[in-house]
């Protein structure tokens, strides 16, 4: 506690204490001539500058005695009160270093003011103390003064102490984890500019920390397409505008300050301080490399397997067909049963092994979507052609409709006569004769919208949630066709998937089956994959 | 009788193969690697080459390459018939060197792929 002493302070003698007292300020006039008041007032200054937790010196403004000292001060700095009165400032030990003692002083006279923010002070015992010391001068009635008041800050300073190495040792930390990590980890404020740059960010570009710190992350780091090797940087503003997690999509190359191209993969978050507001994003990415050569080196291992598998099943097929074209004589009815059993089994094979070498591709996501300008009802029509033995067969009656609006659409034929090949013939396989086969292409907003429903055998409600699974097959459906590969409508799926399209379906014992497509119209994405689809 | 030259080492598919077309009434004459297949091909001047693709000494696709290098070779027919899916590299190979089929065995009858050679002769000869 201190007092803002104001100009003129009365010297006063009360039962041979000296004091000064300081005027009152100017809301409480005090009637000098009324001792009783002015003794009373006396007492609760006395009392104040006795009882202060802070340390009071006066000294005086000329000689530099020291005029007097409070308890807490004696008690702070471990002398005692006649050690203090009438020396000099610098003559008590406490103010160790006398030339900066005196030099102060003499601010004191010019300045009419000093203040220490920190000063480091011993007791008499030896201990440091850290005190805030300020100093005052004024007149008291036709005396000059210097007050100063004297702060122990010791504790205070210990803890922040504590508190600053508390921060350093996390902040190194956290720069050994950043340091440590094995992906390029940079990050940037929301202007883009990086603030951050982790040492494997420095090695994977071959820039150093120095050179890109505070700049805009698009002069540090150059991402390319492999495609057309064109810059590719939109990712972290998409996070930082649209506050998500962007991908950066796949075939991306890093350009190294060197020249040399990385492919890499990614990811950018937006930064979000504690009222939740984005305040930069950061990115992680590593080589892909070595990844890429797994995946080429599986897609070749899936291609070479698949020739192994197909090599002999191609045999049995051969010549179980020349036996069965009877080119090499006559078969009896069991023979020739026996020969169509093998025949069978053997194209179950080939279907599977096909089946596969899909499945594989598309786990791999190495297969080509090749979108053209295709005429939707064109495929659907062709597919539904091929069918049609079956259809005859069974005397299934098919309804189609065609929403005019829809002429060209970009998309993979293939893909699609997949998509139109597999929802149709199941829906002839699991109807039974003279049951109904519909086909619908609408447009509805930015999508085409594929239906094919029949009066099938649905798809049991236990086994609904089940039955895009790869090799699930349900068990009715079992029952009708043992052979099917449980493949179909898993491939279905993620072709449709892999286009940004959507699949679902309602099916019940007493209606049937209906599947719903929806394709973007704004067309296939194109992807450079490896292979085409069997 | 029109001459057919079939190119592949696996004996059992040969075999089938060799089978059905003599049957049909052409001229088989085999080898069972692309470097053979060569030989025979400068030697005999097949009508039409089925050419299967993984071989060893040389497989089907360098086979292909050079036999398009010589003024003859460049106008032969081939159909390739093989159980190996194309891939980048072969599509681009076989935009260049022109076989006029690319069958799967797996995936076709013999009764197919003997269509598909009969379709090839026939083009063939009406542009004579």
């Amino acid at each position: 506690m201190t007092f803002i002493y104001n100009h003129v302070s009365t010297k006063y003698s009360v039962n041979n204490f000296v004091v000064y007292r300081p005027t009152m300020s100017q809301n409480e006039p005090i009637d000098a001539n009324n001792k009783e008041q002015l003794i009373a007032s006396e007492l609760r200054y006395r009392r104040l500058f006795e009882t202060a937790q802070d340390g009071v010196l006066l000294v005086d403004f000329n000689t530099g005695m020291i005029l007097d000292v409070n308890p807490f001060l004696v008690n702070l700095l471990g002398y005692s009160k006649d050690d203090f009165l009438e020396k000099h400032l610098w003559e008590v030990g406490v103010f160790k270093d006398i030339a900066a003692s005196k030099d102060h002083f003499f601010t004191l006279h010019k300045e009419g003011y000093v203040r220490f923010e920190d000063l480091p002070l011993e007791t008499k015992t030896g201990r440091k103390i850290n005190v805030e010391f300020v100093s005052n001068a004024y007149d008291v009635g036709n005396i000059k003064v210097i007050q100063c008041n004297i702060r122990d800050i010791t504790d205070r300073k210990k803890v922040e102490q504590l508190a600053i190495d508390k921060v350093n040792e996390i902040k190194t930390r956290d720069e050994a984890i950043l340091n440590s990590i094995g992906d390029a980890v940079f990050a940037c404020d929301q202007n883009g500019d990086l603030f951050l740059f982790n040492r494997m960010a420095e090695e994977m570009t071959g820039i150093s920390l120095k050179e890109v710190i505070g700049c805009h992350y698009s002069q540090a780091v150059t991402f390319i397409r492999e495609s057309d090797g064109k810059p590719c940087n939109d990712f972290v503003a998409e996070a930082i505008n649209d506050n998500k997690i962007t991908k950066m999509t796949n075939h991306i190359l890093l350009v190294r300050k060197d020249g040399r191209k990385i492919p890499i993969a990614d990811s950018a978050a937006p930064i979000k301080n504690v009222k939740d507001e984005i305040v930069g994003c950061v990115v992680v990415f590593h080589d892909v490399t070595k990844e890429r050569q797994i995946d080429k080196a599986k897609t070749e291992f899936v291609s070479l397997a698949s020739h192994q598998l197909r090599t002999p099943l191609s045999t049995i097929n051969w010549y179980v067909e020349m036996l069965l074209s009877l080119d090499v004589g006559r078969l009896t009815p069991k023979q020739r049963q026996y020969s169509r059993e093998v025949y069978h089994a053997s194209q179950r094979m080939v279907s599977l092994v096909n089946a596969l070498l899909n499945v594989s591709r598309l786990e791999l996501g190495t297969f080509a979507v090749e979108p053209e300008l295709v005429d939707i009802t064109k495929i659907a029509k062709s597919c539904l052609k091929d069918l049609k033995p079956q259809i005859l067969k069974k005397k299934l009656i098919v309804s189609e409709r065609y929403d005019g609006g829809i002429s060209l659409v970009k998309v993979d034929p293939k893909l699609l006569a997949i998509i139109f090949q597999n929802f149709l013939s199941n829906s002839v396989k699991y109807t039974k004769s003279g049951g109904k086969i519909g086909l619908t292409i609408n447009k509805e907003k930015d999508n085409v919208l594929i239906e094919v429903s029949d009066t099938g055998i649905a798809i049991p409600v236990s086994q609904q949630k089940d039955v895009f699974g790869k090799l699930f097959r349900a068990d009715n459906a079992r029952k009708v066709d043992p052979d099917g590969s449980g493949l179909g409508l898993y491939i279905v799926k993620e072709i449709i998937n892999y286009v940004g399209g959507k699949v679902w379906f309602e099916s019940s014992e007493r209606k049937g089956t209906t599947f719903h497509v929806s394709l973007p119209l704004s067309g296939m994405l194109k992807e450079t994959g490896g292979k085409e689809l069997v | 009788m029109a001459k057919i030259l079939i190119i592949d080492d696996e004996p059992m598919l040969l075999g089938a193969l060799v089978d059905k077309f003599t049957r049909a009434g052409f001229k088989v004459v085999t080898a069972k690697d692309g470097k053979l297949g060569l030989k025979s091909a400068f030697k005999s001047r097949p009508d039409l080459i089925l050419l299967d693709i993984i071989m060893p000494v040389m497989d089907g696709m360098t086979m292909m390459h050079e036999l398009r290098k010589d003024a003859w070779g460049k106008k032969a027919s081939i159909i390739i018939l093989t159980n190996y899916d194309t891939n980048d590299t072969q599509l681009a190979q076989i935009l260049t060197d022109q076989p006029s089929y690319y069958l799967i065995k797996a995936n076709s009858s013999l009764e197919e792929i003997l269509e598909k050679v009969q379709e090839v002769l026939e083009s063939k000869g009406d542009t004579r």
